[in-house]
């Protein structure tokens, strides 16, 4: 499904150029759940960037269904992460200028989805994180673990190829993160393809693989 | 989905886009008065300029105002005639040029006119009327002029014609008259009516409209507008009188046609020969009384009124362009700030599968939206209250309503555009 081969990535750092990632190789199947592990500061977020189509690389390739999206004009690759990519990034950053609603249609409004379809996707979105009626609720009303529903809802919403999570659990207490890790369990059964970032063992432990990326470089651990 | 948003943000930050609004619409009254003046200081300052630069002024004044001296020249065969030529060597030398002007009230007959046109209005005047031949009459303004007045001062007709050479020859009984631009609601173009004038009645036929604001410089007036005059020709009348009443016209008007002003090129030798021309004219006519009033009051307000507009435009640059600069200053920080908060929104739009130029885009318009609205606040303002600017002003205006918001919005463009918008989520490898 999606396919890195060679994937090199550096930062300008004052007036020095640093790498990053170094020769990164993976290959993600569809219906596959993957956590990426690592230290702070050691690539972990980029490669999460690199894979939703947001942050361009130096070197190698970066296929998706076998077409090489290294190549993709910002058009191509806006419609790459309007269609087939969903992005939970790690303070869930919702907007708080709309309440619950509004935020989880932002993904369909981009899509030119109707408007009644996308009332009737929020809905049953909602209903299977059991967030229904929260639906008009503001942002700021809303505790960690619900913003973090809401977070999840508005990446699942539009039917996504594949799920990016960037420490989905880190700001959570060990209640929420086991409700959140339900939620992702249950979106891996229905054949969900997801890669998450995470420092926590528990939340690797629910994923099929386990890599680790060390001295730039992905290895698989499990 | 770019309006939808526009409604949100606006919805969200009312109170900093009201802020936003207010200090807009400010610059842009500020901006406003600040270019209609200087247009207006340009236009008057050409003017003056393009008139009097490097002329020299006299008022000629005839000698024959004291009562005895004046029973004496008229009581004289031929006086007349004498007069006569004399105007008509003035009006036609080449050696300088000759302006016969005066602002001699007329008879004009009444159907109801406003009382704007009424002599001394503005002194308070009351309508002074006056039945001859059965028809009521009424005192109004009236500005006689030679040919040369009307081509020194550039006065032009919006509507109709402005006099030819031959309207300046009293063969018709009909006399063509142009009116200033306050008359156009009163008359029309070819409307007939009477007048009396020194006495004597006159038909006259409406030719042209005089161009809103014309003025020339008149009795130490720089600015003596004549939208609400009735402008009437200085006509020469080669035949004899034919009555006592036209022989009083034609001594009225020839006294008022022989004071006038001379203008001439600015050296010793033109001055010189200038006077040296008149005192020649005045031989040949035998005219023995005539003075000059050098450096008249035209030529020393028109001094001093250049110096004041050179100051007052230096003083009211300084204190308008700092003004709008403190006031550009703190809108774009303001619109920096707020729009620097913006960044993660727009990250959040971004992963969501929205471009940069998209998202340009959306920053654009929230900027403009605002700017926009405060623009034409301020159109309202300046033109319908304040009374300042034309259509070229609000236009460059509008220029710089656009370019304003363009230019911000490029500057904060260049965080979206030059740096991985990723960076504005704070996400922590």
């Amino acid at each position: 499904m999606i396919e890195l081969a060679g994937i090199k990535k550096r930062f300008i750092d004052g007036k020095q150029y640093t790498n990053i990632l170094e020769n990164v190789n993976i290959q993600i199947h569809q219906g596959e759940s993957i956590a990426i592990k690592g230290k702070s500061g050691c690539g972990k977020s980029t490669l999460l960037n690199i894979l939703a189509g947001l942050l361009p690389f130096e070197e190698g390739d970066m296929l998706f269904n076998g077409t090489n999206i290294s190549r993709f004009t910002a058009k191509q690759l806006a419609e790459y992460r309007r269609n087939h990519v969903a992005y939970i990034t790690q303070k869930f950053h919702l907007l708080d200028d709309r309440n619950v609603f509004d935020n989880i249609a932002l993904p369909l409004q981009y899509l030119r989805i109707p408007r009644g379809e996308i009332k009737s996707r929020i809905e049953e979105v909602l209903h299977d994180l059991d967030m229904e009626s929260h639906i008009k609720k503001g942002i700021s009303s809303l505790s960690g673990g619900e913003r973090q529903r809401v977070a999840i809802a508005r990446a699942i919403v539009k039917k996504p190829s594949i799920l990016l999570a960037d420490e989905p659990t880190g700001s959570l207490d060990e209640v929420t993160e086991e409700s959140i890790l339900r939620i992702f369990n249950a979106l891996h059964q229905n054949g969900m393809t997801m890669v998450i970032v995470t420092h926590d063992d528990t939340v690797s432990s629910h994923c099929q693989h386990i890599y680790e990326l060390h001295h730039k470089r992905l290895h698989l651990v499990s | 989905m770019i309006l939808n948003e526009l409604k949100i943000y606006l919805k969200k930050h009312k109170l900093l886009t009201m802020v936003l609004y207010l200090q807009l619409t400010l610059f842009f009254i500020i901006i406003g008065t600040f270019i209609s003046f200087i247009e207006q200081l340009n236009y008057e300052s050409n003017g003056l300029q393009q008139i009097y630069e490097g002329k020299s002024i006299y008022q000629l004044l005839d000698g024959y105002y004291d009562g005895e001296v004046y029973q004496d020249f008229v009581s004289q065969p031929g006086y007349l005639e004498r007069l006569k030529n004399y105007y008509n060597e003035l009006n036609h030398t080449n050696d300088f040029d000759y302006l016969a002007m005066f602002n001699h009230h007329i008879l004009l007959t009444d159907n109801g006119l406003p009382d704007e046109f009424i002599e001394g209005y503005e002194q308070g005047n009351r309508k002074y009327q006056t039945k001859i031949e059965n028809a009521t009459f009424t005192a109004v303004k009236s500005f006689q002029m030679n040919k040369q007045v009307l081509d020194f001062f550039g006065l032009v007709a919006v509507e109709g014609t402005t006099w030819s050479e031959h309207d300046f020859k009293g063969f018709e009984d009909t006399v063509p008259v142009l009116l200033g631009a306050s008359y156009r609601n009163v008359f029309h173009i070819g409307d007939e009516t009477t007048i009396n004038f020194y006495n004597k009645s006159f038909n006259i036929k409406i030719i042209g409209f005089l161009k809103e604001n014309s003025k020339l410089y008149f009795n130490n007036d720089t600015e003596f507008y004549l939208d609400k005059y009735i402008l009437l020709p200085y006509r020469e009348y080669d035949n004899k009188p034919t009555s006592e009443v036209d022989e009083l016209f034609q001594q009225a008007s020839y006294f008022a046609m022989i004071n006038g002003y001379i203008i001439t090129d600015n050296d010793p030798s033109s001055i010189q020969s200038m006077m040296q021309r008149i005192n020649a004219i005045a031989q040949k006519s035998s005219i023995g009384s005539y003075s000059f009033i050098g450096l008249n009051p035209h030529f020393l307000k028109y001094r001093g009124l250049m110096t004041v507009l050179q100051e007052d435009k230096t003083l009211v640059q300084t204190v308008f362009l700092s003004t709008a600069l403190l006031n550009l200053i703190i809108i774009v920080i303001i619109l920096f700030l707020q729009q620097k908060k913006r960044l993660s929104f727009f990250a959040i739009h971004y992963i969501n599968g929205a471009t940069k130029v998209g998202l340009i885009k959306m920053q654009w318009i929230e900027i403009f939206s605002v700017m926009l609205a405060a623009y034409l606040t301020s159109f309202i303002v300046l033109d319908q209250i304040l009374k300042i600017g034309d259509f070229k002003t609000q236009f460059i205006m509008f220029l710089i309503c656009i370019s304003m918001s363009i230019i911000i919005c490029l500057l904060l463009a260049s965080k979206l555009l030059f740096r991985p918008i990723m960076k504005d989520i704070n996400i922590g490898d």
